[in-house]
């Protein structure tokens, strides 16, 4: 029992970790994002790159909560899963690089995620277990059929990452510990929280949707704060769009 | 000075791993992404998915939010087991909190429509046969 509770914390330190890594990246380019500024999301079926046949069926019950707390209206997964089946659209390779315009328009969806399960493998290495996850993100319009964002994310667990205790115990511990990763290794704990750093991510995740607090707020005033600079001040009276943006440009000192 | 602006950053950090850790849900989920885990594991955890489902939809509509998708997720469950009067409901209310699914709501209540059309034919000529 306490050894599953140090390893809750363990993965919770390297998921820490990454998290904290991210604010290093470079800023993602987003203006192809704001303009078509999608407001549902398809998710089809992944493309399965590991060996574990399974993988794409269980990827699919952890996407839809981590998109929708972000703000966006996520089409039921089951549910899409089983009319593309029965529409014949089963097979997720020929549907990831089928026209997305086609699934757009058939779903009334505005943009569709694919993914790719790049890993998703449990490996034994001496007295450990590594589990590996990497996901790539590729998320594209249902209107025009570009893609808008996309990102690879990477996880990995160890269950013996900490160290411990050592001699001849400490080893018999570890290998038991590696054993137990081994048979029933975390993929859904793990995939769970890749997705979640994959959506929150602060220079490259996706944009707070239309239904969080944060939708166009920060991100959006930066781009049309140029937009505005360049014309002149008066210009957003007449202005038709009525863009929330346009009004909370400020003079930046 | 240097020491105080250091402190800073270090509640600030703290706090900010606070917030991270403390983020709550902006809908009710219940168990909805397990039990469709256990259900794609193994096909007799269905039961379990619908039941614990309709639990969450309940308690969502009087305590918190519904999350996309969960109204038409119970309704294709309905829907497989030939409850489509039920489906059909379910599908309206997803379609009313979310009018982004109208299109694939009114594609699935059409569907209903025509399988529910199809029972009624067998029905019919498995009562005729026996007469």
């Amino acid at each position: 029992m306490q050894k599953l509770f140090n390893k809750g914390i363990l993965l919770g330190l390297v998921i820490t970790a990454l998290t904290a890594c991210q604010t290093t990246l470079p800023k993602a380019d987003y203006t192809m994002y704001r303009e078509l500024d999608p407001k549902s999301i398809l998710v089809v079926m992944p493309v399965n790159r590991s060996v574990e046949v399974e993988a794409p069926d269980y990827f699919l019950t952890t996407i839809a909560k981590p998109i929708a707390e972000k703000g966006y209206y996520v089409f039921p997964v089951n549910l899409v899963k089983n009319v593309m089946d029965e529409e014949g659209m089963s097979d997720a390779d020929l549907v990831h690089s089928s026209d997305p315009t086609v699934l757009g328009e058939l779903f009334g969806a505005d943009a569709i995620l694919y993914v790719s399960i790049d890993k998703w493998t449990s490996q034994w290495v001496v007295f450990d277990t590594v589990t590996t996850v990497t996901f790539t993100y590729t998320m594209k319009s249902g209107e025009t059929g570009e893609t808008f964002w996309s990102k690879t994310q990477n996880l990995q667990y160890s269950p013996n990452q900490g160290g411990g205790g050592g001699g001849l115990a400490g080893l018999i511990a570890k290998a038991v510990i590696a054993a137990v990763e081994r048979a029933a290794p975390n993929y859904i704990p793990m995939t769970r929280q890749a997705n979640a750093i994959a959506v929150n991510a602060k220079n490259d995740g996706m944009l707070p949707g239309p239904y969080s607090p944060e939708y166009k707020s920060g991100e959006e005033v930066v781009q049309t704060k140029e937009d505005a600079a360049s014309k002149d001040q008066p210009a957003a009276e007449d202005d038709t769009t009525g863009k929330p943006e346009e009004t909370a440009e400020k003079p930046s000192t | 000075m240097i020491n105080n602006s250091f402190k800073k950053g270090a509640v600030a950090a703290v706090l900010l791993t606070v917030l991270v850790g403390c983020q709550t849900d902006r809908y009710m989920w219940g168990s909805y992404d397990q039990d469709l885990y256990n259900y794609y594991r193994d096909t007799e955890q269905r039961t379990a998915l619908e039941t614990n489902l309709l639990e969450t939809l309940e308690k969502a509509e009087q305590k918190g939010k519904v999350p996309p998708g969960l109204y038409a997720e119970y309704g294709y469950l309905l829907m497989q087991d030939g409850r489509y009067d039920d489906a059909r409901r379910y599908f309206e209310l997803e379609k009313k909190l979310w009018p982004e699914s109208t299109k694939l709501m009114d594609a699935v209540i059409r569907v209903t429509a025509v399988d529910e059309g199809n029972k009624d034919k067998e029905e019919q000529a498995s009562a005729e046969t026996v007469q």
